[in-house]
């Protein structure tokens, strides 16, 4: 009876191992076996190579055994399970976000930044050193949500119009100033934080966040202004990344061969390529369905927290780059294409040259932050997500892209609704003017408008 | 020992005045031990040694630290003469000078980096800084072209795309930079060079971005650009002769040498010496006027009708005063308020520019920032304590005085729908057809 109960008792030890073995395989920080995205399903090439060469190589030092090569190819199948369902769940968890309405996106956009920022800047502080600077925790905060205020005010208060409270108009006007003084309590506060041996960390702590919330908190935030643009232009270029990384990969697999670059060792030059052919295509596809879709294409310029708004109110100005086109096809190709007219929207162009920046430009990012983490020779950003890491390891090709967006949109389309925002403006600023200038400034419009109706009596006098 | 030096007055656009100053507080006070720490300092890398042959052989005679004394003081005066030059030859001069000097304390620090990390060896890297240091100024300065000089721009064809695609073309060179810089990671260096890259970034940050919002308040009109930093120059020689001659509680760890008495004496000499330099200067045509460009002439004209802001006014003085003074009324330029402004933001913020300055040369372990300057440390010594001195002003002005720039706001207008822009012209006429300014016989439409 006890050799029964020994026996069982070994057993179940042994299997407990087996699955504690498993379960550090799943979550440590190493293995970088689960690859979870938060906006699609997408399997970042790198790191699954990697993480399939650390799995290997690890399991071979440790031992042996029969149990580790089993566990090896349950583990492979393990991992790819666990990808596959936990890529499922976040691609609903997003497509339910996406209906929720720009609020919500944004408030997900907003968190996922929060996330970001703590992974980095937490990535240089050393345990002991923090302790004895309890502030630089709160320093770190305040510096992070200067940058949203700074950022995100002058966006945010001509949407909440409706609301009409009458201090927005105050805040929106004293703006700079506001943020100035807050931004010299931030200083005044690092300055006097400052002790005696502890001062070059203070300062490279400083110069991470400075930098951090520069670089990386601004560029995500833009992606907020172009959700209220319209969420075509967030989704075209979020997706477009997404697919490049995926397929990057999968092609890389399938076909690579030749290093691409010595940052990342495991990208190849027939995944680059081959990821960029698909991403064109993506972005070309995906823009010419979903034009036509006014949930899509349509800005909002109001800030509402009413839950699925989008679906039920879709009614806007149709702008006119999403006016279908003529493009008439040369003879020559129209004979060997039996079609001589194509359609085209200027919208399909703007994502085309959207897809273009996501499959070139893109995966610069990514090699700067695998550099990054090589240069200070971590494996991952954080790890929240288990198995994989880090929210930036998921969001680091993503880093341009949303500002190239958004001045590629005040550049190259002119969107409407920022009019409504301009008129008040003038007539502000109008209002402010003292009298002789706004003589001058009369005589200047007159000039102009003078223009303009002789150049209308020309065109009509030549219809 | 090194924070003495920085006390005293900064600018970041004419090296020439703070360097006097500095060197005259130094002459007047500079204690035993300093100057005979900066002659035993001729070891050290940053050491006094770059005086010029004429000088070192003139002052051959005299003890070290009577020749440090006399170095500084003649170097004083020469920076002195030469601001009055700049300031005489006038706005364009200035500009050049900001950039020059922006240059230079851009060089400075990252040469510090450089040294700190012992990466001057990386492959590419300082070609990397001075091209990302190019695209930064491209932006600002084409933001401020466009912005002042619009019709000029609207004129010229080249111009005019340029300043239409300008946001993209310089997102698309910053990009390429970074793109470079991506390629130019070598697998020893990593960390060195992400450090760089941080550390230019950071210099960019501080320095160009200060530099711009200079030049910026120099078109307001030069008297934006002269008063704030004689104000800082002051608020440091005074600190520094309070503290000598009363000193004794001390002000903050960082800057041991730095007290309370000192601090509060050179508040209340500089607002003093704001109201009285606002005073003196706000009658002078060519420092009040904004810099405009003129299209006739294509050159820069600061000719203009003062505005309200430079005109005498009465102002009555509260009952309280009046019975200690004896004067009802006094007549005083509304700018001389607004300079009060000023000081106060001068003598209370602009030493914590020399703190950071201080902790920082602690924390990398550096005892100046160069040694262009013989006598003193480099530029970026000079220019501390006016880190924000700058980004005040411009902040002060845009949100309190400035009313807007008619040019932008043709440009803004040139924006709306025309019926929008019908709408806007016939209000304003009606508008001004009631106060009196136009008679409807001038209309003829």
């Amino acid at each position: 009876m006890k050799q029964l109960k020994e026996y069982t008792n070994t057993k179940k030890n042994i299997s407990f191992h087996k699955l504690s073995y498993l379960y550090k395989l799943c979550t440590t920080n190493n293995k970088n076996i689960l690859n979870i995205n938060k906006h699609k399903s997408s399997i970042s090439n790198h790191q699954n190579t990697n993480s399939i060469n650390v799995n290997n190589t690890n399991l071979n030092e440790n031992s042996s055994s029969n149990i580790n090569t089993n566990i090896n190819n349950t583990s492979k199948l393990q991992a790819f399970k666990i990808r596959l369902y936990w890529g499922i769940i976040l691609f609903f968890f997003s497509v339910l976000i996406l209906l929720l309405g720009h609020l919500y996106l944004s408030l997900l956009v907003l968190i996922l930044v929060t996330l970001v920022y703590n992974e980095i800047v937490s990535i240089k502080s050393s345990e002991n050193k923090d302790k004895k600077l309890p502030q630089l925790f709160y320093i770190r905060w305040y510096w992070f949500f200067l940058t949203i205020l700074t950022i995100g005010i002058p966006w945010a208060i001509p949407k909440l119009q409706q609301h009409k409270f009458f201090i927005f108009k105050y805040i929106l006007k004293y703006h700079s100033i506001n943020m100035f003084v807050l931004f010299i309590i931030g200083y005044i506060w690092f300055i006097l934080s400052l002790r005696k041996y502890t001062l070059k960390y203070q300062f490279s702590q400083m110069g991470i966040i400075l930098l951090t919330s520069l670089f990386v908190v601004t560029q995500y935030l833009m992606h907020i202004a172009n959700i209220y643009s319209g969420l075509i232009w967030f989704f075209i270029p979020v997706s477009c990344v997404v697919i490049n990384d995926t397929f990057a990969y999968i092609v890389g697999i399938l076909f690579g061969r030749t290093k691409l670059i010595n940052v990342s060792p495991n990208k190849t030059v027939e995944g680059f390529v081959g990821s960029s052919i698909i991403t064109i295509l993506w972005g070309l596809f995906a823009t010419y369905v979903l034009q036509n879709y006014k949930f899509f294409i349509c800005p909002q310029n109001n800030i509402t927290f009413i839950p699925f708004y989008t679906l039920i109110h879709t009614d806007c100005e149709y702008s006119s780059i999403f006016e279908k086109q003529v493009y008439k096809v040369p003879i020559k190709l129209a004979v060997l294409l039996r079609f001589n007219k194509i359609y085209y929207t200027k919208m399909v162009i703007h994502g085309f040259v959207l897809s273009l920046f996501a499959a070139f430009l893109a995966p610069f990012g990514g090699f700067f932050a695998s550099g990054f983490k090589r240069a200070l020779k971590i494996k991952d950003f954080g790890t929240i997500i288990p198995g994989h890491g880090g929210v930036t390891d998921r969001l680091d090709c993503q880093i341009f892209i949303g500002m190239f967006t958004y001045i590629y949109m005040k550049t190259f389309v002119k969107v409407k609704n920022k009019v409504k925002y301009q008129y008040d403006l003038v007539i502000d600023s109008i209002q402010k003017m003292d009298s002789k200038e706004v003589l001058c400034l009369f005589n200047q419009l007159k000039t102009i408008i003078e223009n303009k109706k002789e150049i209308s009596k020309v065109e009509e006098q030549k219809t | 020992m090194t924070e003495l030096r920085q006390r005293v007055a900064h600018e970041p656009d004419a090296p020439p005045e703070d360097k006097e100053s500095e060197s005259e507080a130094k002459v007047d006070g500079e204690t035993a031990s300093d100057s005979e720490s900066r002659a035993e300092s001729a070891p050290l890398p940053v050491s006094a040694d770059d005086t010029p042959e004429v000088l070192n052989r003139a002052l051959s005679n005299l003890s070290s630290r009577w020749k440090n004394w006399w170095v500084r003081g003649i170097l004083t005066l020469a920076m002195i003469a030469f601001f009055f030059i700049i300031i005489y030859l006038g706005p364009m001069v200035l500009m050049i000078i900001v950039m020059c000097v922006q240059i230079k304390c851009f060089h400075e620090i990252i040469t510090i980096g450089y040294n700190v990390y012992h990466s001057y060896d990386l492959p590419w890297f300082r070609t990397l800084s001075w091209y990302f240091l190019l695209c930064v100024n491209y932006f600002f300065y084409g933001e401020t072209v466009t912005d002042y000089f619009f019709t000029l721009v609207q004129r010229e064809e080249p111009l005019r795309i340029l300043s239409k695609y300008h946001r993209f073309i310089s997102f698309t060179l910053y990009l390429i930079g970074f793109c470079m810089f991506v390629l130019s990671l070598v697998k020893k260096h990593y960390r060195l060079q992400f450090y760089m890259f941080g550390w230019t970034h950071v210099t960019l940050l501080i320095v160009v971005t200060q530099s711009h919002l200079v030049i910026h308040n120099l078109f307001e009109g030069m008297i934006w650009f002269i008063v704030p930093i004689s104000c800082v120059i002051c608020n440091d020689i005074m600190a520094y002769m309070f503290g000598f001659f009363f000193g004794r509680t001390p002000l903050i760890k960082l800057s041991p040498k730095k007290t309370w008495e000192g601090f509060i004496g050179g508040f209340f000499a500089t607002v003093v010496f704001g109201l009285l330099l606002s005073y003196v200067m706000s009658g002078y045509r060519c420092f009040v006027c904004p810099v405009e460009y003129n299209n006739d002439t294509n050159s820069f004209t600061v000719d203009c009708e003062p505005s309200d802001l430079f005109r005498l006014q009465e102002y009555n003085i509260p009952g309280v005063i009046q019975s200690v003074i004896g004067w009802k009324t006094v007549r005083m330029y509304p700018f001389q308020i607004h300079s009060i402004a000023l000081s106060t933001f001068a003598s209370l913020i602009g030493p914590f520019g020399g703190f950071f300055a201080s902790g920082f040369k602690r924390a990398f372990k550096i005892k100046d920032f160069a040694n262009t300057i013989p006598g003193h440390g480099g530029i970026m010594d000079r220019f501390d304590c006016q880190y924000l001195m700058a980004t005040f002003v411009n902040v002060y002005i845009a949100s309190f005085i400035r009313g807007p720039n008619p040019s932008k706001l043709i440009q803004q207008f040139l924006t709306l729908r025309p019926d929008q822009q019908l709408h806007i012209f016939n209000t304003l006429r009606s508008h001004l057809i009631d106060k009196g300014m136009l008679t409807s016989a001038t209309e003829d439409e």
